[in-house]
């Protein structure tokens, strides 16, 4: 019997790619790859990485994809062997990189509010071509602390729930929340003094050490 | 709603995932009177949405292409490695065509070619030296010959069972004595004589034979081998001792 792989659940796909099904296999990794991809390659800023740590993702699927319970979510297991991936990497090469202004922690007190040309009523972003304010906020976002940047690149970039994030994190939903403001706000401030113009300037970055 | 009740809504407002109408309609209003409040939900606006942009221009990325190849080649190989774990027949055909294979045939057919050639000829010398062609080699001596031409001599006789081995062969010579010619001719090949016949005869026959007797024992019955040609005459005698 025929089986049609498109509408198969993760779960299934991943039982019958277990029982050696190369086109379970296949259609996982086609319907995952490109998330898993995009998060590292985000998180680590690193394109050889962000390959490396795809090909850990599918191959730790294949050794100990028995693991999955299939009671949460497929997307948080996945995210959670490639955040693991991306952090032991990054221990290893040491390339932590943060903006100069970001190296702030959860404690620091952040700024009461933008300047006063950020928040005019057509707002900062409105005058910003589609293309360079995404280019910017990838810059900004690139720049963020990595605790903040993981919350941020989880929660929107990949649309998972806050739970399911605080499940690939390992923290409470509360620090979910409270990561994902901070992050917003500092990502807010990097934004509003930005202009067309300047989007051709380099941010500067400079190595820092976050213990994770 | 106050400024600290503001805060814990925020990120929820910001991003539109605040379930209640009610809640979104007490927060938007305080923003719009609050001007702290107001500031702060416009940063997490333009952050939300510059991240929005940003997550569906990059919906475009994928994993390269020589990823998803090494990937199912990888697949491919752990599959093969498992498979003998999950099918228990595999190996066993594996096995049996392995056999078959013509190194493995001519290596068998040779061995049993040497050990066949091995036992043709250790089982050849056996037959060639039977105890009757012993016994005939060493102990045939001349006798002297009497002319008897009624040398064929029907009589019930047991067939002794088949010679054995030197050592019946030894054992047997202790017991009778010397080979007796009961014709003129000598047989000169072993090979001549078909049988060997144990017997219980009395002594008047061995004087058919021409063999020479005391008359008071005729009626006595002797023990002897009686060694017949191929053409059933008794060609030879050898007396129980």
């Amino acid at each position: 019997m025929k089986i049609q792989l498109d509408q198969t659940s993760d779960a299934e796909l991943l039982r019958l790619m277990l029982a050696g099904k190369r086109a379970a296999f296949a259609q996982l990794y086609q319907r995952w790859q490109a998330p898993v991809y995009r998060f590292a390659l985000r998180l680590s800023g690193s394109v050889e990485l962000a390959e490396d740590v795809t090909q850990d993702v599918f191959l730790t699927l294949m050794r100990d994809g028995a693991q999955y319970s299939g009671s949460g979510s497929f997307a948080a297991y996945l995210l959670t062997i490639a955040r693991h991936s991306v952090l032991r990497r990054l221990q290893r090469e040491r390339r932590f990189v943060t903006l100069e202004t970001n190296g702030e922690s959860e404690d620091t007190p952040l700024p009461d509010g933008l300047p006063d040309d950020a928040v005019d009523e057509a707002g900062p972003l409105a005058n910003l071509t589609r293309s360079e304010m995404t280019e910017a906020v990838r810059q900004a976002v690139q720049g963020l602390p990595l605790h903040y940047r993981e919350v941020v690149l989880l929660c929107h970039m990949q649309e998972l729930s806050y739970t399911e994030a605080a499940e690939v994190i390992g923290c409470e939903i509360g620090t979910v929340c409270s990561r994902l403001y901070r992050a917003r706000v500092l990502l807010a401030k990097s934004l509003a003094g930005w202009k067309p113009e300047a989007a051709a300037a380099p941010i500067k970055l400079k190595p820092a050490r976050y213990a994770i | 709603m106050n400024c600290p009740e503001f805060d814990k809504l925020i990120v929820s407002l910001a991003c539109d995932t605040l379930a209640s109408g009610s809640l979104r309609a007490q927060a938007l209003a305080h923003a719009a009177t609050c001007a702290r409040c107001g500031a702060r939900l416009a940063q997490q606006q333009m952050a939300a949405e510059g991240l929005d942009a940003l997550a569906a221009q990059e919906q475009s990325i994928q994993a390269p292409a020589h990823l998803g190849a090494a990937l199912l080649a990888e697949f491919e190989r752990q599959r093969m490695l498992a498979a003998p774990q999950d099918a228990p027949s595999e190996p066993i055909r594996f096995r049996l065509v392995s056999l078959l294979n013509w190194r493995w045939a001519t290596a068998i057919t040779a061995v049993l070619f040497v050990v066949g050639l091995t036992a043709v000829l250790w089982r050849q010398p056996v037959r060639q030296t039977s105890p009757v062609q012993e016994e005939i080699a060493t102990t045939v001596t001349p006798l002297p010959v009497n002319t008897s031409t009624n040398n064929e001599t029907k009589m019930v006789a047991k067939i002794s069972p088949k010679p054995k081995r030197k050592k019946t062969a030894r054992h047997n010579a202790d017991e009778y004595g010397a080979l007796i010619s009961l014709l003129p001719i000598v047989p000169s090949e072993a090979e001549e004589f078909q049988q060997v016949v144990s017997m219980q005869i009395p002594r008047s026959t061995l004087r058919l034979w021409g063999l020479p007797l005391d008359e008071e024992s005729d009626n006595e019955q002797i023990r002897a081998k009686v060694y017949f040609s191929e053409d059933g005459v008794a060609r030879a005698i050898r007396l129980h001792n």
